[in-house]
């Protein structure tokens, strides 16, 4: 068990010993490889959540995936992690351990390190809940942008959209959805180590970009995903893994799933012709077992996300903007 | 007596109407020499002669004109004798003016109608046959002028004896640009699913009526797209194409043979005679009579229906060869999706819906629906204007730059203006889907082409998140203007009236939603209006709707927002209401009512309406826009006791909580029809009072009714009611559709008028 106390002095990381167990392991015959020491890649994320436990997870297994999750997304296989925490002034102490008891689990289960940390107290009226910030520092061979999407390219989705954004809100304002939906919440490096490394026929990367759909959902990650790369994209709605308990709730909420948080789901584009491939690869990953190919890049609508729906129409998905706005006369 | 000239511009429907032949015969009756041509879109004469004789022509020329033409403006100045010997019919040509148009698609002329029942005629059973008089016209056309070479007639070159009539200025197809027949134009041919050609010409028609007499639905390739097509009396073949097109409920128009059929199943007054059988032959609403005979799946719910008489030679040809007098015909589309214009396209999207296709061999350049019309109150209000109207001149009041209004999102048409001309597009429909917008996209490039109007100014609404308000925004940039929704309807109203540059009036806005000034949805609203701006006088009281959109879906949901804060919990919980996923659905819209949890609040009246009918358990699922008020509206019509449901203002709010639980109360102990009629009554009568003490206030003496709920006949007839009872003038629709059909028109004349004033 990683106590925080006992972190709150500096660390180091070899990062040539890491670099040469590294080249060790990488396959000589792997050509666009041979002399790239890879990448160094640091990322950092606070994370608040209310209420701190929710079902089936809290805020801490949330904090260490999150960041882990940033880096994955990346390329980057997580090195080391640092974590600040701020709590108000008393905060239950067994809900504290049991919130660095899951960050330990989360870290554990992606073997990665909680190397340094903080922990600070505050005034009860400055803050309602716990704050914690993880820093993350990972290594890539070639680091994946989530802006180099290319037309004709197919977008993987890990799985079920909706799960975490829709069991934190039913959880928090005590809706009874008679269901038993818990949050997705997942650090994702193991079902993304392998495929990061899958090559196209020319040796060139098969992934081209890759998101995780956390705030803004599935319809927040695509836009942006389309905008910052100058592509299309084109789903299929009857491809989109959901859960029924999801769509129901979302139906009796009038929430859209697409704009709902995930926090254990990537989505992945890759070359058309290691779709297959990768596509189960991730499938035989416990988080990926509902993985689906949604749609495309496309030429046209270039910035744009459409959606064919089932009765066979198109229609734009919209950045979310946080507002419901009715449209119907 | 000395010989003068005269150059006269004529500006109008003047083009492929026969108005160059007209011109020419009045001219050579007049004994003038010179010449009349096409220019881009107006006709130019100059002729010479004596001046008494060049009076009377130009006389005449106001007076006579051909059935089709109309003419908007002639301007004459004098000009210098060149000493033409006769008088001749010149070629087009091109020209930049914005002031003329090509005429809407005309029903078949009785003349071509005897030719295509002549044997000896050569247009004998030719269901294509057309003169200047009739046929399509705005379908066919790519580009101006109005010639053969720019229509989808280019495609088949005229025969002798087609070239022989259309080259005789004497001709009823002198320079008919869609004249054929049998030996040079399209064919028609009868397909199965697959596109194999199983009959053609006259054998097309004689198989399609038989299959339909069997049971069949086909697929009718016409004016300007495609209609599904079944026996009208069938149940089964109602029921069919319900099921394939997966419409439960919206109810389906029919095409009877004749009048007489019509007055077989559905009340016909003067006015809806004359309207059935006027020259532009539109849908017309009618209600349905007390034996009526049609498959009751036809409207279900409702009633009234839509009922059209044959307007092409194929309609005509296919009622003489069938047992079935009445067939149901309804546009060919994919739900939200325009209707289907081409041949390759229909037999791949509709070959799950039908069983056959009749197809002809021509290019539908603009698609266009059939106009649907309903007399309310003995006024005509255009439920949607399109073939037969589109594209026809709206006069304005006055003159304004080049614009454009882009419409809503739901039953969108767009609107080019110039000077006091505007051009209100065919009904485009629901741009919330990407082919839809496309098609948005694409008929604003068509109408500009035809126009010559290039928009500076952009209107389009002020919904942040509609496709047509992006588009305008990416087009317009800075010059684009956010027109407020109702604000645009009573606009629109304002110019349907020709109400003059500087009028004020209290407008009222009844319908399902548009987005605030204030980020609320508004739909219930009395405003003071003049063309430079408005001021929201009153309003419905706000309402919640859990869950946005699904409140509008669901209406039960709506009641609940509405009696959340007068009925205790457990009342609450007994209300008759349905709820798509049961009850547990109904306790999680009270835990979001209860913790404020995806609200948005509204000051909608269609939205009372719905909750009424959900209420009343007369609706529940909204499967077409409207359903659930329009069936309100069906029951409503056989009450005949008012409740005196609690009409209470305070402050310009209506309290509509108090009338729906005025409704509550009342539930156990009287009629549903007369409950229905009462809650429609207390909410017009609610809304007339806020206009007419918002009038008094303010010394208007005119108030105006706009937007959708006004296709409903009690409501407006009450509204009327009141106001003119309280002695102000009380204006409705007339050339412009009072629904989101008629808001394009007047965002274009708000962008159009802020900048005449700059
Ligand atoms: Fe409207
Ligand atoms: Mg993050
Ligand atoms: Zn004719
Ligand atoms: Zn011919």
């Amino acid at each position: 068990l990683v106590g925080l106390d006992d972190l709150d002095d500096g660390a180091t990381i070899n990062i040539t010993g890491i670099l040469e167990n590294k080249n060790s392991n990488v396959n000589s015959n792997d050509s666009g490889n041979c002399n790239n020491p890879g990448e160094i890649v640091i990322t950092t994320d606070s994370h608040v959540i209310t209420p701190a436990f929710f079902p089936d997870s809290n805020i801490g297994r949330l904090a260490v995936s999150g960041t882990v999750n940033d880096l994955a997304v990346m390329g980057a296989e997580p090195l080391a992690l640092t974590c600040a925490m701020i709590v108000p002034e008393g905060f239950e102490l067994s809900s504290f351990e049991k919130i660095v008891r899951s960050m330990s689990e989360a870290a554990e289960e992606v073997d990665v390190p909680i190397i340094t940390g903080d922990t600070k107290t505050v005034e009860r009226n400055g803050l309602d809940s716990i704050i914690i910030n993880t820093t993350g520092i990972g290594i890539a061979n070639e680091v994946i942008r989530d802006c180099g999407l290319c037309t004709g390219d197919k977008i993987i989705l890990t799985g079920t959209i909706g799960d975490h954004g829709i069991s934190l809100l039913a959880h928090r304002e005590g809706f009874e959805l008679t269901t038993d939906l818990v949050s997705d919440v997942a650090p994702l490096w193991n079902m993304l180590k392998d495929v990061v490394q899958i090559r196209t026929i020319e040796g060139k990367p098969a992934i081209s970009a890759m998101k995780d759909p956390t705030r803004g959902g599935l319809a927040g990650t695509l836009n942006e995903m389309a905008q910052k790369s100058g592509t299309g994209i084109s789903i299929e709605q009857k491809d989109l893994p959901i859960k029924e308990a999801v769509s129901s709730a979302c139906e009796m909420l009038g929430i859209d799933p697409l704009e709902v948080a995930n926090e254990g789901k990537a989505v992945i584009c890759v070359k058309a012709e290691n779709a297959e491939e990768v596509l189960s690869i991730i499938r035989e990953h416990e988080y990926g077992k509902d993985a689906a190919i949604i749609g495309e890049a496309t030429e046209e609508n270039l910035g744009k996300v459409l959606m064919r729906t089932p009765i066979g129409s198109m229609r734009y998905v919209d950045p979310p903007t946080g507002d419901l706005i009715p449209r119907i006369c | 007596m000395q010989t003068q000239c005269r150059k006269i511009n004529v500006s109008g429907v003047v083009q492929g109407v026969g108005f160059r032949p007209f011109v020419h015969h009045i001219a050579i009756e007049n004994g003038l020499c010179g010449y009349v041509k096409n220019t881009g879109n107006d006709v130019e004469i100059v002729s010479e002669g004596k001046k008494e004789n060049i009076e009377r022509f130009l006389h005449e020329l106001q007076s006579k004109r051909p059935p089709l033409a109309s003419v908007d403006q002639i301007r004459t100045k004098v000009s210098r004798v060149s000493g033409f010997s006769n008088f001749s019919i010149l070629d087009s040509e091109q020209d930049e003016s914005a002031r003329s148009i090509i005429p809407p698609d005309t029903a078949i002329c009785s003349d071509c109608l005897r030719d295509m029942y002549d044997s000896k005629d050569r247009h004998f059973h030719y269901p294509f046959t057309s003169c200047t008089n009739c046929g399509p016209r705005y379908s066919l056309v790519s580009s101006l002028p109005f010639d053969r070479g720019n229509t989808s007639m280019d495609q088949f070159p005229l025969c002798t004896e087609c070239s022989l009539e259309y080259k005789f200025p004497s001709d009823r197809r002198f320079h008919a640009q869609a004249t054929c027949c049998p030996e040079c134009g399209p064919v028609l041919s009868f397909t199965n699913c697959s596109g194999d050609v199983l009959a053609s010409g006259h054998d097309a028609i004689l198989r399609c009526a038989e299959l339909i007499d069997e049971g069949s639905i086909v697929a009718i390739k016409g004016y300007g797209g495609f209609h599904l097509v079944c026996d009208a009396t069938s149940d089964s073949a109602v029921l069919n194409l319900r099921d394939s097109l997966n419409r439960s409920a919206q109810p389906f128009a029919v095409m009877a043979k004749d009048i007489d059929t019509v007055s077989s199943f559905a009340c016909i007054n003067a006015e809806e005679s004359s309207l059935l059988q006027s020259r532009q032959l539109p849908i017309v609403v009618l209600d349905k009579n007390g034996d009526f005979s049609l498959s009751s799946h036809i409207a279900p719910d409702l009633h009234n229906m839509g009922v059209m008489l044959p307007y092409s030679g194929t309609h005509h040809l296919l009622f003489d060869n069938t047992d079935s007098a009445v067939y149901v015909m309804t546009s060919a589309n994919l739900p939200g999706l325009p209707m289907l214009t081409d041949s390759e396209e229909a037999l791949s999207d509709l070959s799950r819906i039908a069983d056959h296709f009749l197809l002809h061999n021509y290019v539908i350049r603009n698609r266009i629906d059939d106009s649907v019309i309903r007399l309310i109150n003995g006024k005509k209000a255009f439920i949607r204007r399109s073939r037969g109207f589109v594209p026809e001149r709206i006069e304005l009041p006055f003159s304004i730059e080049s614009v454009i209004g882009v419409g809503p999102e739901l039953n969108t048409t767009v609107t080019l203006a110039k000077d006091n001309n505007a051009y209100i597009s065919q009904y485009i429909g629901n741009t919330s889907h990407f082919e839809t917008a496309q098609y948005h996209k694409q008929v604003i490039s068509d109408l500009e082409r035809l126009t010559k109007i290039n928009p500076y100014r952009w209107g389009c609404d002020l919904h942040p998140e509609f496709n047509t308000t992006r588009f305008a925004q990416e087009q317009g940039g800075n010059r684009t203007v956010f027109v407020q929704h109702h604000y645009a309807h009573i606009v629109s109203l304002m110019v349907d009236n020709l109400l003059p540059a500087d009028s004020r009036i209290i407008g009222i806005a009844l319908d399902g939603a548009g987005y605030g000034e204030d980020g609320t949805i508004w739909g219930g609203e009395v405003f003071e209006a003049t063309y430079s701006g408005y001021e929201r006088v009153a309003h419905l009281m706000e309402q919640s709707m859990p869950g946005g959109d699904m409140a509008a879906i669901y209406p039960s949901r709506m009641v609940l927002g509405m009696l959340h804060d007068v009925l205790e919990p457990e009342e609450l919980r007994e209300l008759p209401l349905y709820f798509r996923h049961g009850e547990s659905e109904r306790n999680v819209v009270l835990q979001q009512l209860e913790r404020n949890v995806n609200l948005v609040r509204t000051s909608s009246f269609a939205r009372v309406l719905d909750s009424a009918a959900a209420l009343l358990g007369i609706s529940h699922y909204r499967s077409y826009q409207g359903e659930p008020a329009m069936k309100l509206e069906s029951v409503a019509r056989d009450g005949v006791h008012d409740l005196d449901l609690p009409v209470v203002c305070k402050r310009g709010v209506l309290d509509t909580t108090s009338l729906l639980y005025g409704l509550y109360e009342r539930l156990d102990s009287h009629d549903v029809r007369d409950l229905a009629y009462s809650i429609e009554d207390a909410l017009a009568v609610g809304v007339a009072e806020l206009a007419v003490s918002a009038a008094k206030k303010r010394s208007i003496d005119v108030i105006g009714l706009s937007g959708g709920v006004a296709y409903n006949e009690h409501i407006t007839g009450r509204i009327c009611e009141v106001v003119k009872d309280s002695g102000f003038e009380f204006l409705t629709h007339n050339r412009i559709p009072c629904g989101d059909g008629g808001v394009s028109l007047g965002q274009a004349v708000v962008a159009g008028y802020s900048e005449r004033r700059s």
